[in-house]
Order: C-alpha cells, then sequence, then structure tokens
C-alpha cells in the first residue's frame, strides 16, 4: 500500500507541506499552549512536585469524579450505538421523501448549547413530562441527553460508510443462507467496524468530556473530571489541581486514542465502494416500511420532541401565543446589542473556522490515509486529543503561550481557531475512512495516465472523497456555530455569538428574556439546518453521487 | 455544473481563512496606539477593559466619551467573573488589559495578593457609600444582593404565609419548596452559602451544618446553576414547582420591565432577611502605560452617565448613589437594610473546606 | 526503446524480481509470460514508476528513468482489475490522460471519439462505467490507457477476467490494434495462447528472473529447460540415452535432430506424433478426447510412461487400443 517512492522533487515539497502545516497548527495552537499552562500549573515555585497528584487521590470527591466520567463515558458511548444503528442503517440503504432535510435535522441537536437544551429536558424529564416519571438529577437524564447530542455522530459517520458498502456481498451471504441478523453480524459489522470505531472514539471523547448536560441535568451529585477542572480553576483558583486533572484527562483520552488507532491500522480493509445512489433504493414490502417509517418516527420523537419545546417556548406570550419574542430580536435595547447582530458574528466565525478545519483537517487525513507510518498514527492521536481536552486548559494555554512572537491572545481569530480544533477531529473522521477505501490502483492509473501526485489527489480522491469533506465541512460549521465552552475561556473581543447571546438572555429574570432565549435557540437551530441542507446539496454534476 | 465548482469554492475558503488571520494579526488589540498629531485638540489612546461576559455598555456610552476624551474603549469579556479574575492573573506579566471590571468580594483577595491593581482614588468616590469601600486599589462599581424569591400566586392559592427568615426554610410547611444552587458551580448558590455561614456562624449549637442539615430534610432541591434553578424549576418563571428559588434582590423588577406581556405587579417577591451582598469592582491594572486615560475610565464607570444604566443593563444597584434609577427598579426593587457579609480575606480562606462540608452534607 | 537492466526488487525477504534485463523495441509487441508469483506484474510496475527497483536501471531511447515519475514517463498501463475511475463517465475516463497532456477540450472530444471507435465502442461517451460489462469495462479501460498515445503501452492480464470466446477475439483484435498503429507494447499474461498469439517476443518469467527469452516460435521450437517446457503445456518429458541421432528410452528408440549426445532428458511435443505402420513406439491409448482441429489422446508406452498427443489424421484409434507410434525428431527438444 506504499505510496510510489517517486524520488520528484515537488512531490517530496507537497509532502513535507503535508505535514508541516498541520503539525506546526496543532503545534502552535495546541501543545504549546496546554504544555504551557499544565507547565505553569504543575511547575510552581518549588519545581515540580506530585502533591497536586496526591490530593486528588485523597479526596473522595474527585476519585469519584474520575471513576463517573469513565463509566458514563462508557455507558453513554454503548448506549448511542445501540440506539442510533438503526437509523444508520435505514439512512444508508433506503431513499424516501425528504431524506436530505431528515439527514441535515439530526444534525441540529449535535450543535445546540447545552443550557438550553437542558432547560427543554428539564421540562421533558420532569413528573409532568411525556415519560411521567422524574428523571431529573439523575444518571437516567444524563445518558439520555448524550444520545440526544451524539445520535448524528453515529448515523453519520457509519452510516456514511454503510452507504457505499456494497449490498452484494449481504447478498452473497444471503444466498449461503445466513439470516438478517447474522448477515448483519458477520457481514456487515465487520466491514463497518472503522466507522463505528470512528464514531464510538468521538462519542466516548464528547462523553468523557462532558460538561453542561452533567452539571445541568445531574444536579450538583454527578461531576466529570472536566466540572472539576473547571471547579478547581474558576471557584477555588487552584491550577495545580486543575492541572493534575487535565493531565489525567489527557492521559485517559490518549490511552483510548492509542487504542483506537492500533485498531484501526490493524483492521482497515481496502473496499471497493459503491455510489451511495446506486445502494439505496425505496423500501419494499411491509416489513421494510414498518422498519424506515418506525426509525424515522423514532428518530422524530426523540430528537424532534426537546426541540419542539424550544420553539414552543419561544412563542410563549403571557399565558397565550405569538411572535413578539422574534419580533423583538432585533431591536438594540439600553441593555443589549441587538441579538440578531449576534447571528452574523456566528456565521462569520464558523465560516473562518470551517474553512481552517477543512484546509488543516484534509491535509491531515491526507496524512493519516496514505502515509502509514508511525508518526502518522501518533499524528492522528494527536489531532484527536484538542476534543478531549478542557476547554478551561486550551483557553487559559492560549493566554499564556500566545503573546510572541505576535499577541495573538486578544485577537479575533482565535475564536475561530479554538473551533477548527474541536472540527478538526470532525474532518478528519469523515476523510480518512473514506480515502483509505479509494483504491490504490485508480491513483496508479492517474499516475501512469500522466497526473502529478497533486493532480492525481484533486482529479481521483478529491472527486470521490468529496462527499465526506462536505459532511466533515457540515459538521465544522455546526461546531463552530454552536460552540460555547471553549469560546468563553477566551478573551475575545465584545462580538457575541450565538451561544453567547442565549447565555447572557438566560442569564438574566424575565419572561421576554427567557422566550429571546428561546427564540435564539430556535434560530440557532434553523441556521444549522439550512446551513448542512445547503452544504449537502451542493454537488458536482461529473461526479455523480458518491 | 462542472468540475471547476469545488476548485472555486476551495479558493474561496482560502481566500477567507487569509482575510481573517490577517485581520487577525493586524489586530491593534494590545498595542496602545501612538500619540496623535499635536495639531489635534485630543490625543486619541485606547484603552482596553477586561470585564466578564455580562458586562454590557451601550455603544452610544462609548462613542460620546471617545470624542470628548480621545479614549477610545475596546471591550474584552474574558468569561465568568472567576474565569476573568484567573485570566488577568496569569498575565500578570504580560497585561492584556488597563483597566478591569467586575472582580466581585469573593475573588477580591485574589486579585489584590496578585498585585494585579494599581492604586486609584477616583474624585467621584465621594458620592459611594462608605460601606462598598474596601481597599484604594479598586473601586467599587455595583452591588447586588443575593436573596430568596418567592412566587407570589403559589403562596397565595396555598394560603401560605411566605417565610420571613433564614430559619424559617427549614420548617415542615415549606417543605419541597425551595430550590438553590450548588455553591461549588454557581455563583449566587456560593453567595447564599456565605450567607447562612454569616447567620449561623461555625460555632455553636446551631451551626450553619446545622441548618443545610436540616434544609436538606426539608428536601431542598439543589441545581448546578442559576439558568436552571429559576427557568425550569421555580414556579414563577417555568412550568417547575418549586416557588422559592435563591436569586437576586433585583429579579422582581426585571419580571416587571421584561414581561411578555405589559404587567404591573411583579408575580415574584423577595425576601429581605439573609440576603448576600455581591460588590464588584473596577481597577486599574498596575503597570499600564495609560495611567491617566485609565483614571478617565474608572471615573466613567463610576459617572452617572454609565451608573444609570447599570440597573437595566446589568441587573444589579449602581454604587453611585447619585445615579438614577429606573423608575420600575425604584418601584418593585429592593435593598435589603442589613445585607450580610464576611469578614475580608475569609471567603477565599475558607471557601474549599466550606464547599467541602457543605457537599458532605448534601451527599449524605 | 525500453531497456532494462539488472532490475531488481525485494519484499522483505522475498526477491520479487531479480537481475531482469529485457528491451523493448519501438512498434513491437512483447509479451511477459509466466505463472501467478513470477514477478510479471512487480515487473511492469517497476517499468511504469509505479514501485521503485531495489537496483537496476531503466532507460528509454538511452535516456535514463530512474529519476523520472509515473507521470512523466508517459507510457499507457491497462490495469488487470482495470482500475476504471467509479466518478467519471466513459468518456471522463477515456479524456483523462488527454487533460493531464493539457489538450484543447475540442480535440479530447474528438480523440475521444476516435480512440472508443478503434476499440468498439463508439457512442459511447456518456455511459456510466458502473454499468458496462466485463468486455465493455475491458475495451475501455484500453481506449483510456491508448487515447494519450503513450510511447509504450503496458498491459497487465488485459482479457483474464473475461470468457474465452471474448477472450481470443479480443487477443485478434489487440493484435491488429497494435500493429496497425505502431504500438509499442509489453503485454503481461500467464497464458501461453494469448502471449503466442500477440506477441513478437516473448520472455517467460519464474521466479523473479527470466526463464527464456526469444520469438514465440522460437520458443515453442526449443524450451530452455524442462520447467519452461512443462509451463508451455508440454508434458512429454523423458529421460534418454542419445548415440549418434538415436535416442534410446525406456519404452523404444527414435531419431532426433541436433548433435546432442549422452543422457539428456527429452521433450515430445504433442505434435509430433503419427500413428504409423512403421513406428517405433507401441502403447495402448488411455484417454481421448476430441479439440475441435483435433484429437488429443494420452498413451500409455510402457509401466508409468504416459505420452500426450495431438493427432489430426484419421481414423483416429479409440480408447484400449494399442497403437504404433512413430516420432517426428523435429519435435523432440533436447533439454540441458
Amino acid at each position: 500500500m506504499t505510496e510510489q517512492d517517486s524520488p520528484n522533487r515537488r512531490s517530496r515539497i507537497a509532502r513535507i507541506a503535508l505535514i508541516a502545516i498541520p503539525l506546526s497548527f496543532l503545534g502552535y495552537f495546541f501543545v504549546y499552549p496546554v504544555a504551557s499552562i499544565l507547565g505553569i500549573s504543575l511547575f510552581g515555585e518549588g519545581g515540580f512536585s506530585f502533591s497536586a497528584f496526591s490530593a486528588i487521590a485523597s479526596r473522595p470527591s474527585l476519585r469519584a469524579a474520575i471513576w463517573f466520567t469513565v463509566w458514563q463515558a462508557v455507558a453513554s458511548t454503548l448506549l448511542t450505538l445501540v440506539v442510533a444503528m438503526p437509523a444508520a442503517y435505514v439512512f444508508a440503504r433506503f431513499s424516501f421523501p425528504g431524506k436530505s432535510f431528515f439527514r441535515a435535522a439530526i444534525t441540529v441537536p449535535f450543535v445546540l448549547p447545552t443550557v438550553v437544551v437542558g432547560a427543554a429536558y428539564l421540562a421533558l424529564l420532569g413528573p409532568n413530562g411525556p415519560l411521567g416519571i422524574d428523571l431529573r438529577q439523575t444518571i437516567w437524564a444524563i445518558l439520555i441527553a448524550h444520545v440526544f447530542y451524539n445520535y448524528a455522530v453515529v448515523v453519520r459517520t457509519v452510516g456514511g460508510l454503510w452507504a457505499h458498502l456494497d449490498p452484494r456481498l449481504e447478498e452473497a451471504a444471503r444466498m449461503l443462507g445466513a439470516g438478517r441478523w447474522r448477515t448483519f453480524r458477520e457481514v456487515s459489522l465487520p466491514l463497518l467496524r472503522p466507522a463505528i470505531a470512528a464514531a464510538s472514539s468521538i462519542v466516548f471523547l464528547f462523553t468523557f468530556t462532558s460538561f453542561g448536560v452533567v452539571l445541568i441535568l445531574g444536579g450538583f451529585e454527578y461531576s466529570t473530571i472536566e466540572v472539576e477542572i473547571w471547579r478547581q480553576t474558576t471557584a477555588f483558583l487552584d491550577l495545580p489541581v486543575a492541572g493534575a486533572l487535565a493531565v489525567l484527562q489527557l492521559v485517559g483520552i490518549s490511552s483510548i486514542l492509542v487504542a483506537y488507532s492500533r485498531y484501526q491500522e490493524r483492521r482497515s480493509v481496502e473496499q471497493q465502494l459503491r455510489p451511495a445512489i446506486e445502494v439505496a433504493r425505496r423500501p419494499r414490502g411491509r416489513r421494510e416500511f414498518a422498519l424506515v417509517w418506525g426509525v424515522l418516527g423514532f428518530t422524530g420523537l426523540f430528537l424532534g420532541t426537546p426541540l419542539a419545546v424550544l420553539v414552543g417556548r419561544s412563542l410563549r406570550v403571557g399565558d397565550g401565543y405569538g411572535f413578539d419574542a422574534y419580533r423583538s430580536l432585533g431591536k438594540a435595547t439600553a441593555t443589549l446589542v441587538p441579538p440578531a447582530e449576534a447571528i452574523g458574528n456566528s456565521a462569520l466565525f464558523a465560516t473562518a473556522a470551517m474553512a481552517i478545519a477543512l484546509i488543516v483537517g484534509t491535509m491531515a487525513a491526507t496524512l493519516i490515509a496514505y502515509h502509514r507510518t508511525a508518526v502518522s498514527r501518533w499524528f492522528d492521536v494527536l489531532l484527536m486529543l484538542p476534543l478531549g481536552t478542557s476547554a478551561v486548559t486550551i483557553g487559559f494555554g492560549f493566554l499564556v503561550a500566545l503573546d510572541t512572537p505576535i499577541d495573538l491572545r486578544t485577537a479575533p481569530i482565535l475564536v475561530p481557531i479554538a473551533h477548527a480544533l474541536v472540527a478538526i477531529p470532525f474532518v478528519v473522521r469523515t476523510e480518512v475512512p473514506v480515502m483509505r477505501s479509494v483504491r490504490t490502483r485508480l491513483r496508479e492509473a492517474g499516475a501512469v495516465l500522466g497526473a502529478p501526485p497533486g493532480r492525481v489527489w484533486r482529479e481521483i480522491d478529491l472527486p470521490l472523497i468529496f462527499r465526506a469533506m462536505l459532511v466533515g465541512a457540515g459538521f465544522a460549521f455546526a461546531i463552530s456555530l454552536g460552540e460555547f465552552g471553549a469560546t468563553s475561556f477566551i478573551a475575545r473581543p465584545d462580538a457575541p455569538t450565538l451561544p453567547v447571546a442565549i447565555f447572557r438572555l438566560l442569564g438574566r429574570a424575565g419572561a421576554a428574556n427567557f422566550t429571546q432565549a428561546m427564540a435564539l435557540s430556535t434560530i440557532l437551530m434553523g441556521l444549522t439546518a439550512i446551513s448542512i441542507l445547503a452544504i449537502e446539496r451542493f454537488r458536482i454534476g461529473d461526479m455523480g453521487e458518491f | 455544473m462542472s468540475a471547476k465548482n469545488p476548485k472555486r469554492s476551495i479558493r474561496r475558503l482560502i481566500a477567507i481563512v487569509v482575510l481573517v488571520v490577517a485581520a487577525g494579526c493586524s489586530d491593534p488589540a494590545t498595542t496602545t496606539s501612538s500619540p496623535a498629531p499635536t495639531t489635534a485638540p485630543l490625543e486619541h489612546v485606547e484603552i482596553i477593559l477586561m470585564t466578564h461576559d455580562s458586562f454590557v455598555v451601550s455603544d452610544e456610552l462609548l462613542e460620546s466619551f471617545e470624542t470628548e476624551t480621545g479614549i477610545e474603549i475596546r471591550v474584552l469579556p474574558a468569561g465568568d467573573a472567576g474565569t476573568m479574575v484567573n485570566q488577568a492573573v496569569l498575565t500578570k506579566d504580560n497585561p492584556l488589559a488597563d483597566v478591569i471590571f467586575g472582580v466581585d468580594n469573593s475573588f477580591l483577595s485574589r486579585a489584590l495578593d496578585a498585585g494585579l491593581f494599581a492604586p486609584y482614588l477616583s474624585p467621584l468616590l465621594a458620592s459611594v457609600p462608605d460601606e462598598l469601600e474596601i481597599d484604594p486599589r479598586v473601586t467599587p462599581i455595583d452591588f447586588g444582593d443575593v436573596c430568596i424569591n418567592w412566587d407570589k400566586a403559589y403562596f397565595a392559592d396555598a394560603g401560605l404565609t411566605p417565610p420571613k427568615t433564614l430559619f424559617d426554610l427549614t420548617d415542615a410547611i415549606y417543605r419541597d419548596l425551595l430550590v438553590v444552587q450548588s455553591p461549588a458551580t454557581s455563583s449566587p448558590g456560593l453567595a447564599f452559602l456565605y450567607s447562612t455561614i454569616a447567620t449561623f456562624g461555625e460555632n455553636g449549637d446551631y451551626t450553619w451544618i446545622d441548618f443545610w442539615t436540616d434544609l436538606r430534610d426539608n428536601n431542598v432541591l439543589v441545581t448546578s446553576g442559576w439558568e436552571e434553578a429559576y427557568y425550569s424549576y421555580f414556579t414563577a418563571a417555568s412550568d417547575g414547582d418549586r416557588p422559592m428559588v435563591v436569586s437576586y434582590a433585583s429579579s422582581p423588577p426585571f419580571e416587571v420591565i421584561y414581561a411578555t406581556e405589559p404587567i404591573d405587579e411583579p408575580p415574584t417577591a423577595v425576601m429581605t432577611q439573609g440576603c448576600f451582598r455581591q460588590i464588584e469592582y473596577a481597577g486599574i491594572v498596575a503597570g499600564t502605560e495609560a495611567r491617566p486615560a485609565a483614571e478617565r475610565v474608572i471615573d466613567l464607570l463610576l459617572s452617572t452617565r454609565f451608573q444609570d444604566g447599570i440597573p437595566l443593563s446589568m441587573f444589579v444597584f449602581p454604587a453611585n448613589a447619585d445615579a438614577t434609577l429606573p423608575p420600575a427598579f425604584v418601584e418593585h426593587a429592593v435593598v435589603p437594610a442589613d445585607p450580610l457579609s464576611l469578614p475580608d480575606g475569609a471567603t477565599e480562606a475558607n471557601v474549599r473546606l466550606w464547599i467541602l462540608e457543605w457537599t458532605e452534607v448534601m451527599s449524605r | 526503446m525500453l531497456e532494462a537492466t539488472n532490475l531488481t526488487v525485494r519484499f522483505g525477504e522475498k526477491i520479487a524480481l531479480d537481475a531482469v534485463s529485457l528491451t523493448v523495441t519501438d512498434g513491437e509487441v512483447l509479451a511477459v509470460l509466466g505463472p501467478s508469483g513470477s514477478g510479471k506484474t512487480t515487473l511492469l510496475r517497476v517499468i511504469a514508476g509505479l514501485q521503485a527497483p531495489g537496483s537496476g536501471s531503466l532507460s528509454w531511447d538511452g535516456q535514463p528513468l530512474d529519476q523520472v515519475a509515473a507521470h512523466e514517463r508517459g507510457f499507457g498501463l491497462m490495469f488487470q482489475d482495470y482500475a476504471l475511475f467509479p466518478h467519471r463517465t466513459v468518456a471522463g475516463n477515456v479524456a483523462f490522460g488527454l487533460r493531464m497532456a493539457g489538450m484543447a477540450g475540442d480535440r479530447i472530444e474528438e480523440r475521444v471519439a476516435v480512440v472508443l471507435d478503434w476499440v468498439g465502442l463508439p457512442g459511447y461517451q456518456d455511459r456510466s462505467v458502473g454499468n458496462l460489462s466485463g468486455g465493455e469495462q475491458q475495451r475501455v479501460a484500453l481506449a483510456r490507457a491508448l487515447a494519450p498515445a503513450p510511447r509504450m503501452l503496458m498491459l497487465d492480464e488485459p482479457v483474464g477476467s473475461l470468457d474465452r470466446g471474448m477472450r481470443e477475439r479480443l487477443v485478434g483484435e489487440l493484435r491488429q490494434l497494435f500493429v496497425e498503429h505502431g504500438i509499442t507494447t509489453l503485454y503481461v499474461t500467464h497464458d501461453q495462447e494469448e502471449a503466442f498469439g500477440l506477441a513478437d517476443r516473448i520472455v517467460i518469467m519464474k521466479d523473479g528472473s527470466v526463464a527464456q527469452e526469444g520469438t514465440p516460435e522460437q520458443v515453442w521450437r526449443q524450451p530452455v529447460g524442462e520447467w519452461v517446457a512443462r509451463f508451455l503445456g508440454f508434458d512429454n518429458i523423458i529421460d534418454a540415452t542419445i548415440t549418434e541421432g538415436v535416442a534410446q528410452t525406456s519404452f523404444g528408440r527414435f531419431g532426433i535432430a541436433g548433435p546432442a549426445s549422452g543422457s539428456h532428458r527429452l521433450v515430445i511435443r504433442p505434435d509430433g506424433f503419427t500413428v504409423a505402420a512403421g513406428g517405433t513406439i507401441q502403447g495402448t491409448v488411455v484417454t481421448r478426447s476430441f479439440r475441435g482441429g483435433h484429437y488429443q489422446l494420452a498413451v500409455e508406452a510402457g509401466p508409468g510412461v504416459l505420452l500426450e498427443m495431438e493427432i489430426d489424421e484419421h481414423p483416429v484409434p479409440a480408447v484400449g487400443e494399442v497403437v504404433t507410434l512413430s516420432i517426428d525428431p523435429e519435435a523432440v527438444v533436447v533439454l540441458d
């Protein structure tokens, strides 16, 4: 599988750039800041000591937080996989009216600020909710919300590969006497493993570092490492303990990532992918119709109900309903900049973050997919680390590290860069499996037909991975739209984004503030859905649906 | 469509990134601009004002201030109050800002110990009540009281008398009725813990720990943040089932000002006993190169033109006694007669232990 | 003219190519023939520039190719599995190399039409490659490789996956195409009939090195060793003692051509037998099968000696019949 060892100079330069650009981006905007802040935290005046670590070991509340972090992340990941798998299948294998809309819509929850979703869930999971039981401040509330948030990750990552698996393989298994379940277990599942592992690693990282969901839905009794880092820093001003916790968090995340990466190296199979349009078909027969509409119905209810609660609340006026909250969004009051301005700010930041994530992420993915060396494997792990690093650590790292040579600490670009750090793993995760599935033979065919390496990438890889790039771009844009955690720890220009504006409104008493916050949340939802829809609609006539 | 499209869009993306990067690099945020030519009547100076995320100021005020003084204020939000103080301490050797606003009494000793601020006594301090002034290095700008709020309609319907004191809350008739915030994760939650400590003390027959034990046995509900306590559990503001919540003394007027339909009376009321006072300070960053301009900015923050807007923008009370309160505040806001406080430095020295003890009581 | 000198490639312990040298002259069709695993495909990949040789050198018309990247070599390569770009139409595939060469759009269109005509797919431009039959895909792959008029065309088992009838027809067409357009061709196959039918010259490869080289007729007439002989399908390999043009074997004596003498192994080509009354060999027919133009017989000439032969004159003896055979001295090859 090695790339041709052509001594061509230009390709060597291209390869060096391919390594150098993403590596220096990550080095300068992640490794260096995080190392700086951890250094300051752990190497106090007296040099390095283990006292912060022994402090953690001696505090039951911190030990409990570490244990809780691990087990709820495992439970959330498994639960998300199980719950979202049927939808991944239905989206991959069947075509039905409104499919692209549905696919965009399921991504909406992923970007909503937890403070907003939390409000909806507290209403739904209360004694007066549809379930009729009070799940507030229980582990179930946390798990359900984690599934809600990460549903799209599984559907899109696993479904993305599933949509291209040759159905004839399954047909072959059926002909050999395997039942539906055996076929799934012995043919589809093994072939889907790379995507399942990729989705799991992302869901695990997200839930491992869960913050808002745990705080809002879990009440005061549940706490993750992420929550503790924030508490130790901002409430107790205890940098050493926060630093030690951040180190533990990084170690935990890294070990999972290294295991994942080893697995992926061993497992990846070169597959002959087929255009999704040839794979998907209309459901046939009563069973298939029941399956498709059952899964869609569940997805709609599960993801739609909390969103509907938000929309409903944005329309409340006194005891009745109306659009007052929306009408007032454009008005600058004496107290706030017009919330509508936040929409523009968000769109600008999200575009920049998407561009950075797409460029750096695609270069990184190319490196990882085609140059299988130990270096690229470590690079893969490194790329994922920002997802598992607490927002406090990154934000404070920027502050202590980025003052020389150019003082970037308060530069507006830091916000999209922080968003891109979170988004790059999504771009890489969606692109690498598809890139790896592009057969080496096709690239060689391009080369002998006279295409230099760069052109081969552009003419052969790019069209084949273009859909994966669009999906990655959609994720990046959406992540940036809804990002709040990292943003709130960066000293930034006074240009509130949508989540910041929502958060500000929710921080005030007054029913109008609340309905306005819900109205902005509804707009954030719509904006996300529209942008993802638009990105997915963007196709090139020449390449077909791939 | 031709295959050129992705190319074009990629170029466009690159262009955007380059523009944004360029904008970022050329950002003059931290450089104080050189003096304008001597012919200009006013020296143009840029002052960076670091604040917490809840700070709000109108563009009109900033613009007219710049016209009058030549001082351009750039606002730099830096997270919640705790985050902001930490950011300021971490960047002490190469400060991000010239003036910092929003350090409250919980975090003040940390900021002062780190030597963040240089002393300045604004002439406007004459109009500020003495009890707000703590240290010459910082200037009080506003204050707010964290108090129990209760739902008037609920108590009327239930025929229940609202509690008068903190101790009343342990009465069985108020069982299942109160929602508070965890002091470990919420600023009003911490203030409420302080008020219980200030009320019941650490020693004696009935300490603050005994009080919280009783409160727990009376089924108090604890949330992580103010938002969910108020907007998800408090009966007056949500579909929740808790008619009492730890909030601010200024919450009732906000319910009137920000009602979805005009109302005359707030649906909520404040228990004026057992309130804890939070005071927010501003200070000039030690070592700033624009000291005279920084002083003008502190004066601005303390002037009535800024102070008049404080109630509606940040829902706290102006420190300047000459400031005009909006009618809704005059009518519906309560300023507790004798708010609680703790001795200087006591909060920071003990906060970790207190939260630990509180957590132990509540997790039992 | 392509010259390869001492090309060597190792994959870990395994030697894939062991000091292989060969030349392909302009306009020539050279077939590289060998069983799977003999290094044919590796040789092709090294020449194409897709695989760097461990040692050895390559040149074209005296100019070294070693520092020239695959895309700059100007060779065409048709892959065994065709490797058609699934995201492009037939025309998109065929036009690819032309676009890489910077040809203008309208000329590309013309050329695509011409080349599709050559391969018998006129009007296929807008078809999706996913919907083509195996034979059509093969033709598109060929058209794609031919379109940029490569200075040498390389084909890796191009008809391997097609059915027999299609294969034979295509081999004929390919030969015609190469000759008609004077295309210098390097053709890799494991099928000797294909190689014999197509090539001006054949290189037989075994375990990464060249076992024999020559025109099809030379190779056919004089395989250089037992392995080549067996690979070409000559199973009549026997020990003999030769004295003055006569071979003495366990089952009889017969004359041979050439000056050899002493103990040797011999190959008797299957076309060298005649059923004749005056023959020197006797045996019993064990199997008989009709092969179109001729009959294939297996005759047991002695204990453990089974001779394979092609008989085309009548009457053909039946199974169980005892026959007397004579052997054409020209059909006997003395090995080593």
